[in-house]
């Protein structure tokens, strides 16, 4: 049930046709998993609790660092070498929307605690590197809930969502990924891209439009340039395809 | 004839969003990218070994044949059709 302090905190959104008060309610019965608190981490944890996710979870097990700020800006020069990345912005969050809940998580994910993640509706891939990414999609498939990718270098992202035994699972579309220690980045990518990932989940929770379900979309900001390709499952993915 | 899409470094190396090329294979669609675009292209998607005896994707190089990545069909012997659409991009992994 919303509050009345609800109905205004959220008055412009529930004027959509496509959020409403039906939305709103939707919206705060939502719990979503944040995995990775880095540049996507931040934009994505800071719309969606401004939206009203009713609980959040935010996983990292990193400290900031002073080369991080000029992306992750939930992550301040005080917090420098001072507090956990999910940590910082846990308590960023809370004073910009103290009627939801959030909780921080200050671990790795790995194959033995992702169970963490069961109580989540929707997870939203926050991660630098591929090998958790994989983990993670492994345990979207198997457990069927939705996960919102994307993943940013210098001025480009890529991003989709996988609904599992639908579209093809982040092991279809790219296997073999190797990881980088250190990648080129503007804030500016991880910004947009981190926001675009809270529209996707905005979307699963409200049916407003529609997701980037089998649909992979890039875009370059140093030409604006904005594709969508489709992209299908592999039949014999050792992932997805007996699910 | 394949329709072929650049995405990124590749679009920044071809100066071309997409373009339409006759090719049986994925292998010769990127030879004949090769005579068109020069070395730069060329680098940008092979390795290159000391004695170079059969040709090597960049582990960046990612191709897709009606959105289905080439690793699980035949890899640079993915036959191709009239109207397949190829997409050749380099996924992030940055977060
Ligand atoms: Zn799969």
């Amino acid at each position: 049930m919303l509050t009345d302090r609800d109905m205004e905190r959220y008055d412009r959104q529930i004027l959509l046709d496509h959020i409403g008060r039906k939305g709103q309610e939707k919206l705060k019965k939502a719990r979503v998993a944040i995995v990775g608190a880095g540049g996507l981490g931040t934009a994505a944890s800071l719309y969606l609790a401004a939206a009203g996710i009713g609980k959040m979870t935010i996983i990292d097990c990193q400290v900031p660092e002073l080369s991080n700020l000029n992306r992750q800006v939930l992550h301040w020069e005080e917090d420098v070498a001072m507090t956990n990345k999910a940590e910082s912005i846990k308590e960023k969050l809370s004073s910009l929307n103290s009627d939801i809940q959030i909780e921080a998580i200050t671990e790795k994910i790995t194959t033995e605690n992702i169970d963490v993640l069961k109580d989540a509706t929707i997870i939203v891939d926050c991660l630098d590197n591929f090998s958790t990414r994989y983990s993670l999609n492994e345990f979207c498939v198997k457990n069927q809930k939705p996960l919102v990718h994307a993943a940013v270098e210098g001025f480009y992202g890529q991003l989709t969502t996988i609904i599992p035994s639908k579209t093809p699972c982040l092991k279809c579309i790219f296997p073999k990924m190797t990881d980088k220690e250190i990648f080129p980045i503007i804030g500016v990518t991880t910004g947009l891209f981190g926001a675009l990932e809270a529209n996707e989940v905005i979307k699963l929770i409200t049916d407003a439009g529609e997701v980037l379900a089998g649909k992979l979309l890039f875009y370059d900001l140093l030409s604006n340039s904005f594709d969508i390709i489709e992209i299908k499952k592999n039949e014999k993915c050792e992932v997805c395809a007996n699910i | 004839m394949a329709k072929v899409k650049f995405f990124a470094t590749f679009r920044e190396v071809t100066q071309e969003k997409e373009t339409e090329v006759e090719a049986c294979s994925v292998e010769e669609l990127l030879h004949k990218f090769v005579d068109k675009y020069g070395k730069k292209f060329e680098k940008l998607v092979f390795e290159k070994d000391e004695i170079p005896t059969e040709l090597k994707l960049r582990d960046y190089v990612k191709i897709l044949v009606n959105g289905r990545n080439i690793e699980h069909l035949d890899k640079l012997k993915t036959r191709l059709k009239n109207d397949d659409i190829v997409a050749i991009f380099p996924p992030v992994g940055g977060g």
